[in-house]
């Protein structure tokens, strides 16, 4: 074994014990866990045998394993990337309409006051605000 | 007696005189701040001279933006966490057309803008010719932007907003609007930094929208946006489109 297969099986192995102390923890399921249990299986199976991959390759018409393995990564990166970008943006407009929604219910209306004898609202004053 | 009271505790009763015109008694200003208790006092002073509504959103500034609003005859909203000035406009917009704004107009708290260009604003509006209507710097005769923003920053802005909002306007990213009824209440940002002055034009174009542009007088104290904001808006509007 090279190396690089050393180090590699080396962070695969400490892949699988993160995922395995969610389980212990009680964070996560083993239903929950199982599919990147797998991932990462797969993953240790290639690195030792990376002649796997070229058999699927050959069949699918691509040159190397190495060059499927890096397809199909990216292809899942950018699934994974538009998954984040689009909750990501939910997030972000879930969290304007909150902080418009406390703004818009503590205004302070000073536009009503019609002559200078009235005393306008402070912060402190108005029973309509959060107190700093 | 009582209906004399009456009549006094009906705001804005009695139409300003701006120019050689009145200020329309439900035509809102809508004022985003963010860290300008310097500047913004002068801005409301005048505002308030002329009897004009006035909403300030303060996107929650760390200065006391909102204490110095508060000795004027305005309204203050403030923003629990800062949201961008995209954001603090669509809240300001959300008031007004809770207040029956006919007209809103979308100012600056830096005292950039001029009252005296609001009558050319907001005519056309009131005279139903368009619902939307643009201030532009450059159809200015005076125009005091700096040679080198208009060509390196200006020039490129226009022709990217004619390609993405089929827009071609002579200023792309002019703050100083005014917004009919309809425009407001069609009107829903989703862009809560600097790329919602596109996303307004988006709105225009999607929903087609009559708009006009007018020459406005902008007195610039500051450089403004500069070349990097501008990327930061492109960005913006580039991750925004792929969802």
């Amino acid at each position: 074994m090279s190396i690089a297969q050393i180090i590699l099986l080396i962070l695969v192995a400490y892949s699988i014990i993160l995922v395995v102390r969610r389980v212990v923890k009680k964070q996560s399921s083993i239903r929950e866990i199982l599919i990147w249990i797998i991932f990462w299986l797969v993953g240790a199976i290639l690195i030792i045998k990376p002649d796997f991959s070229q058999r699927f390759a050959s069949m699918l018409g691509i040159g190397r394993g190495v060059d499927l393995i890096i397809y199909i990564a990216i292809i899942l990166s950018f699934m994974m990337q538009y998954e984040l970008l689009t909750r990501q943006q939910n997030l972000e407009q879930l969290l304007t309409k909150l902080a418009r929604e406390i703004a818009l219910s503590n205004v302070i209306d000073n536009t009503k006051n019609t002559d200078g004898s009235k005393p306008l609202d402070t912060l402190g004053a108005s029973s309509n605000n959060i107190k700093k | 007696m009582i209906r004399v009271v009456l009549i006094t505790l009906e705001y804005n009763r009695f139409p300003a005189i701006l120019g050689d015109m009145e200020l329309p008694k439900n035509t809102w200003f809508v004022i985003a701040a963010y860290n300008e208790a310097a500047r913004i006092g002068a801005v409301l002073a005048e505002l308030v001279a002329i009897e004009a509504n006035v909403v300030v959103i303060d996107d929650c500034s760390a200065d006391n933006t909102s204490e110095v609003c508060l000795n004027y005859k305005c309204a203050v909203i403030r923003h629990p966490i800062n949201l961008g000035q995209g954001a603090a406009l669509q809240t300001g917009m959300d008031f007004a057309r809770s207040k029956g704004a006919s007209i809103v107009i979308h100012f600056d708290a830096d005292g950039q803008m001029q009252l005296k260009d609001v009558p050319a604003l907001i005519d056309p509006i009131l005279n139903n010719e368009v619902q939307v209507v643009l201030g532009s710097r450059y159809l200015h005769v005076n125009n005091q932007v700096p040679w080198s923003k208009r060509w390196f920053i200006h020039f490129p802005a226009v022709y990217l907003q004619w390609f993405l909002t089929g827009l071609k306007l002579s200023d792309a990213h002019c703050g100083f609007r005014a917004l009919s009824r309809e425009a407001v209440e069609i009107c829903q940002l989703r862009q809560n930094r600097m790329a919602h002055a596109t996303e307004i034009l988006e709105l225009i174009s999607n929903n087609h929208l009559t708009y006009q542009e007018v020459p406005v007088d902008i007195r610039y104290n500051q450089y403004g946006q500069g070349f990097r904001k501008g990327l930061i808006v492109l960005k913006d509007l580039f991750f925004s489109k792929l969802t």
